[in-house]
């Protein structure tokens, strides 16, 4: 396995970028791999997850499914189940105010549908929530289940999203309650979730005059994020009667308030902590599990924990499967005078992040590539399956897939190495996109020019990593075994701009320490530290002297929460303004101290020097603001919202073999090169790129939901539903390619989702170059890719 | 439910509550992974010194207890028998899994992806296998898998012998799996022997496809004093897949797994042959 | 039923049900490291501990087959102020995202070299196979074992 190594080489687009990327290498605590605040703690077993609390005396939470994909509930009883003794709750639509609200973690006004309550009196997918129960033992609840009397007026499913809208088809969301929250398109009675549309130029123009012009359709499927540790929250009423809710969440601001609208409490009533959590990759990014888990604690007046089982987390939230059409009139020189893209989404059964991410087909992939003429058309339909939510990539995942695909088409009909097309056609700084402002999440976007950008040095770089040229169309392999090369250009984006808010405290302790209390989440990521790190940077200390308590929205000033790629770019900025803060009221005192002016004032090494040599330690400044004299809390509150949303960019290369025999694709390398602005942490930046291309191999080749011909997904386990393991690791290496954004903390840009997008296309486009077949819709299982050689042949 | 568990130290003891219904474990993950309701009484016959592997000059004995890590990492067990014994247990890819299913385990418990019933098919081996009461049995493993009462039923199977007494023979082994953790949609498992350029002897076992592995007849037939070229293999392959019936499996289509049937036939033969030439070289 | 068993070198009598796994018991010890995530059906390996220093997986593993010998969970490698080589390599190397598979990982790593002093890339592959993580893609795991084992050759010298 070889190990990641970070170039020192820096953009070579503009001169100043050179001299940002020079000055960032002085930083001393940013861009340096400080080790993760929390790992050792993980690593010796100490640190707590949801289920590690205290469980004395809690119940057992249970989630009665729904057998069928698509049902009216006539009727419920739950007599009978709630006379078993150590029963202690049993919740029915019955029961429960009717309260539409929409699970996703977005902010408020959420730009999902309304559409969900806690508990209905339909069902609309195999496994959606019948009824809800606290009891003893989980044996109980499902002794319980049992005893449940449901009559149901099963109703005809609708499980192909193309027939989703076709006259007579099943309406799913027939309640007159459902609505959209934003003035947006929203059609429930045709299955329509959401649907979005942006045109620039005449297409039909461009059709006519260019020298090529190509369509193709593309699809992707279902997938689950598979977090080790699935949704699990503990509920508990504290002594003032106030819902606690310690939850494996990635939005505990969202989860507090939309499990009060969900429940019609107030939000003060409401208290959400998230603890350590187990992955989460969007999943989380959920109100989903909260809501439930406070009905049956204000039911039992006792300790609740729902832990979802791993069968029930695969029919949780799952990518949306999408089918993207390309449209576009290209020149011979492979310049682009256009392009369309039309996308329909299935959101599933509710519409949770249907409009979001079907927006983000367009808006994190369109602007990749240079073109006057432009048009987006989407929709996002519902059907009777699980439920399409946040999962890394989020539609630029679906998207980019489509789009390198095509991209690698039109370099073959144009006779292009697809690189030199990427080349000749990809955005660069200081420039901008129709699509920025035209497609934002639901309403108008914002406006951008591209400020840093390394996808050059990436795609240059890549090229030479993977031996692009030696290996090439030239089909090498022995036997029934054919090898290729295939590349993809990825974009994504930082934090949704103008709509997102993050904001961060900070207070001074004795010792010159400072205690950081942030909203922001770290679900794995190492945002804890990153953050951390800002701070320190500021303030001339090290990570160990920066305390970081996050995400108690008792405690924690607010933030959106771990989404969008949002946490080091916009709660980042919120660490460097309140850090900026402190340091002034700092070196106010230290001037006071050293009778000199706060201006000739350096923070370094944990003291406030001047320059001629004396100095005072924080630790001194920390004692006299708080015991000694113009007694004071040093202390800051900082919030932030972004103007823009600059992309990280990269660029993909692999090298697979295929078996022609058996249709099975083995990855032999896998490169991947990233812009990432400054890397604050670069090992934990590189984690990000690694875990997310793994998981977009694994999605690319063997992922995939199996459904019987009622909706019922046959493999919801790890047996029959394959991610990777350190055995299936091909060769591979990380790329870090340094940039300066200026709009960014100390330079930075984001990394989490956008290498998830790469293998899809790349791969496919390996494929390609091996056997000369074009995969368009995904996955590329070994029987699809044994079938798409065999009608070659034909 | 499991009402009870015992651990004997004494053969006799696990015996007599076999004999009564109790049901074996030795790896146990087969029952712990059932999650069944029925009412079951378990005994663990992992401390009774069935764990030994024993290496002579005619026959490999393993003891029923011993674990697929035991076997993977046996560098004793000798030549080619060694050799596909080793690989058979490095099927089973999770090294956490592997350091508890046992040999014994792995042939008693029915179910498609047990790997070792394939490689000890095509090594002929036998069980040996006790009940109260009664003389102690020994059976070939054909025979056993073939059979649609399980002979070990109210008893233990307690050894495996595998002879050793064969010529110098080749052998190849394949598997089809989607990733490296995945149990096999197909494995071909062949030995044979090599008479200049012509194959004797050949043994091809398919598991996976059904709910035991079988003996491939039609590959001796086939190739049985054939001119071993690629053109035979080809032929012999295509053969094979139109002669097997799969199982069905949601997860993979019958035609598709008959398909892989006659590739993998085919490069286990290869692989076999190939081998051959290098011992004897 | 009861057995007298070792875990992290103390001795316990446990008291359980036939049926009860090792998981379990180990939770009901207050053994939070070992986690689970595949309904116990021995497919992710969160739930990872030693027995007798092999690693097994605890959820389908009978509690009573721990009896008279020795269960090791991460707890006992080492602590912050003192951590084993293994759990500083870990936190050097990157390779703890969420943590949640850590203990796992480290216990099957700990179980290779113990055994192997200068383990190839594969054979550390082939110790975790069976360990399941969505965060890391695996890469710095890997490193985190390579860079352990040659830390624990350098103090054998």
């Amino acid at each position: 396995m070889n190990k990641a190594h970070k170039t020192d080489r820096s953009d070579k687009n503009t001169s100043s970028q050179t001299n940002k990327t020079e000055q960032a290498k002085a930083f001393r605590v940013v861009g340096h791999s400080v080790p993760k605040i929390d790992a050792l703690g993980m690593a010796c077993g100490l640190e707590q997850y949801v289920a590690d609390h205290d469980l004395t005396d809690a119940l057992v939470g249970y989630i009665v499914p729904s057998p069928h994909a698509h049902a009216r509930i006539r009727a419920i009883d739950a007599k009978k189940a709630r006379a078993i003794p150590g029963v202690h709750a049993v919740l029915t639509h019955e029961d429960l105010p009717r309260n539409f609200h929409t699970t996703a973690g977005q902010g408020f006004v959420e730009p999902s549908p309304y559409d969900s309550l806690v508990l209905d009196s339909k069902v609309r997918f195999v496994g959606d929530k019948v009824a809800l129960i606290a009891a003893e033992t989980r044996e109980l609840c499902i002794e319980a289940a049992r005893a449940l009397k449901v009559d149901y007026e099963v109703l005809a499913p609708v499980l192909d999203a193309k027939k989703a809208m076709e006259k007579g088809a099943p309406v799913i969301h027939d309640e007159p309650e459902a609505h959209m929250p934003i003035p947006v398109p929203y059609d429930a009675k045709r299955n329509m979730a959401a649907s979005a549309s942006m045109g620039v130029g005449d297409m039909d123009e461009v059709k006519k005059s260019s020298h090529l012009w190509l369509t193709r359709d593309f699809s992707t499927h279902y997938a689950q994020h598979c977090p080790i540790e699935p949704h699990v929250c503990l509920g508990y009423l504290d002594p003032r009667d106030r819902v606690v809710l310690v939850s494996s969440t990635q939005v505990p601001f969202h989860a507090r308030r939309i499990t009060a609208q969900a429940l019609g409490i107030p939000v003060k009533r409401v208290r959400v902590i998230k603890p350590r959590i187990g992955g989460g990759f969007g999943a989380k990014q959920e109100v989903m599990i909260e809501q439930v888990v406070a009905a049956l604690v204000l039911a039992t007046r006792r300790k609740v924990l729902l832990l979802l089982t791993r069968a029930e987390e695969f029919v949780s939230r799952t990518r949306h499967p999408i089918d993207v059409t390309l449209e576009g009139g290209f020149n011979r020189d492979g310049s682009i005078n256009g392009m369309r893209m039309k996308v329909l989404s299935n959101t599933g059964a509710y519409g949770s992040h249907a409009l979001t991410v079907m927006c983000n087909c367009g808006s994190k992939v369109l602007p990749l590539y240079r073109m006057s003429t432009v048009a987006f058309d989407a929709k996002a339909v519902y059907t009777n399956l699980p439920v399409g939510g946040a999962y890394r990539g989020y539609g630029a995942t679906q998207a980019a897939f489509a789009m390198e695909v095509f991209m690698d088409e039109v370099a073959e009909e144009l006779g292009l190495d697809p690189i030199e097309l990427r080349r000749r056609n990809h955005i660069k700084p200081g420039e901008g996109s129709p699509v920025f402002a035209a497609l934002g999440e639901g309403k108008p976007g914002v406006e951008q020019k591209i400020g840093s950008s390394g996808l050059a040095e990436c795609l240059t770089l890549g090229e030479k990593e993977i031996g692009w040229w030696d290996k090439r169309g030239k089909k090498l392999g022995d036997g029934p075994k054919r090898r290729g090369v295939g590349m993809c250009a990825l974009m994504q984006g930082s934090s949704i701009p103008e709509i997102d808010m993050a904001s961060v405290s900070m207070k001074m302790n004795d010792d010159g320490s400072f205690n950081l209390i942030v909203g922001a989440t770290d679900l794995g990521t190492g945002s804890d530290t990153v953050l951390a790190q800002m701070a320190a940077e500021v303030l001339g200390l090290s990570t160990d002297d920066i305390l970081v308590t996050s995400s108690d929205t008792d405690l924690t000033p607010f933030d959106v929460g771990a989404y969008a790629s949002s946490t080091t770019y916009l709660s980042g900025e919120a660490v460097r303004r309140a850090a900026l803060d402190v340091a002034a009221q700092v070196k106010k005192v230290a001037a006071e101290m050293l009778e000199t002016s706060a201006e000739g004032i350096t923070l370094v090494g944990g003291k406030a020097c001047v320059a001629d040599g004396r100095a005072v330690t924080l630790g001194q400044i920390g004692l006299r603001t708080l015991y000694e004299r113009d007694q004071h809390q040093i202390a800051a509150t900082a919030s932030a919202i972004s103007q823009k949303s600059p992309p990280p960019f990269s660029a993909h290369f692999a090298e697979v073999e295929v078996d022609t025999e058996t249709g099975f694709v083995r990855v032999v390398k896998y490169v991947a090169a990233i812009d990432c602005g400054t890397a604050i942490n670069p090992k934990l930046a590189e984690g990000q790129v690694e875990g997310a291309v793994v998981n977009g191999l694994s999605y690319a080749l063997t992922e995939e939901y199996l459904f019987d011909d009622k909706g019922k997904m046959r493999n919801p386990n790890f047996t029959d539903y394959k991610i990777w393991s350190t055995t299936d690791m091909p060769e591979y290496k990380t790329i870090m390619v340094p940039t300066y954004e200026e709009t960014g903390p100390f330079g930075a840009k984001s990394v989490s989702e956008i290498c998830i997008n790469g293998p899809c296309p790349a791969i496919s486009n390996a494929i390609y170059d091996a056997v000369g077949v074009r995969l368009r819709d995904t996955p590329f299982t070994p029987e699809r890719v044994l079938a798409a050689l065999r009608a070659a042949k034909a | 439910m499991i009402r009870a568990y015992h651990q004997p130290k004494a053969l006799k003891q696990a015996l007599a509550l076999v004999a009564k219904g109790a049901t074996p474990v030795a790896g146990a993950t087969a029952v712990y992974t059932a999650k069944s309701e029925r009412e079951q009484t378990l005994v663990d016959i992992t401390r009774l010194g069935l764990d030994t592997i024993d290496v002579k000059a005619s026959k490999v004995t393993l003891g029923a207890t011993v674990t697929l890590s035991q076997i993977a990492d046996d560098t004793r067990l000798p030549g080619m028998v060694g050799a596909v014994l080793r690989q058979g247990a490095r099927a089973l890819v999770s090294r956490p899994l592997r350091n508890a299913v046992t040999l014994g385990g792995n042939i008693a418990h029915p179910c498609f992806w047990a790997d070792m019933p394939v490689v000890l098919l095509t090594l002929k081996a036998s069980l040996e296998i006790q009940k109260a009461g009664q003389k102690t049995k020994i059976i070939p493993i054909a025979k056993a898998l073939a059979d649609k009462k399980r002979a070990w039923d109210k008893g233990l199977i307690t050894r495996v012998m595998i002879p050793l007494d064969k010529p110098t023979v080749g052998w190849g082994y394949e598997r089809f799996a989607r990733t490296t953790n995945d149990y096999a949609f197909v494995t071909a498992c062949a030995t044979l022997r090599r008479e200049g350029a012509i194959a004797r002897d050949v043994r091809l076992v398919l598991g996976a496809l059904q709910l035991r592995p079988f003996v491939v007849t039609l590959a001796a037939e086939l190739c049985e004093g054939q001119e071993f070229t690629g053109h035979l293999l080809d032929a012999v392959g295509l053969e094979i897949a139109k002669s097997v019936r799969a199982a069905p499996n949601f997860r993979a289509s019958a035609e598709y797994r008959q398909h892989l049937a006659g590739v993998l036939a085919k490069r286990a033969l290869a692989t076999a042959f190939a081998w051959a030439m290098r011992e004897d070289a | 039923m009861e057995f007298q068993t070792t875990i992290n070198g103390e001795s316990h009598l446990i008291e359980c049900e036939p049926g009860d796994t090792l998981y379990r018991v180990l939770r009901a010890g207050g053994y939070a490291s070992v986690k689970q995530g595949c309904d116990c059906e021995g497919t992710c390996g969160a739930c990872t501990v030693l027995l007798d220093g092999e690693a097994i997986l605890s959820c389908i593993t009978p509690a009573p087959r721990a009896a008279g010998r020795e269960v090791t969970t991460v707890e006992a490698l080492g602590h912050p102020s003192k951590p084993h080589v293994l759990q500083q390599s870990f936190v050097a190397a990157g390779a703890v995202q969420c943590g949640y598979c850590t203990p796992g990982m480290i216990l099957a790593a700990k179980s290779l070299l113990d055994r192997e002093r200068s383990p190839s890339d594969a054979q550390i592959a082939d110790a975790l196979s069976g360990n399941l993580c969505r965060c890391t893609g695996y890469v710095k795991i890997i490193d985190a074992v390579r860079d352990a084992a040659a830390t624990l050759r350098e103090e054998a010298k």
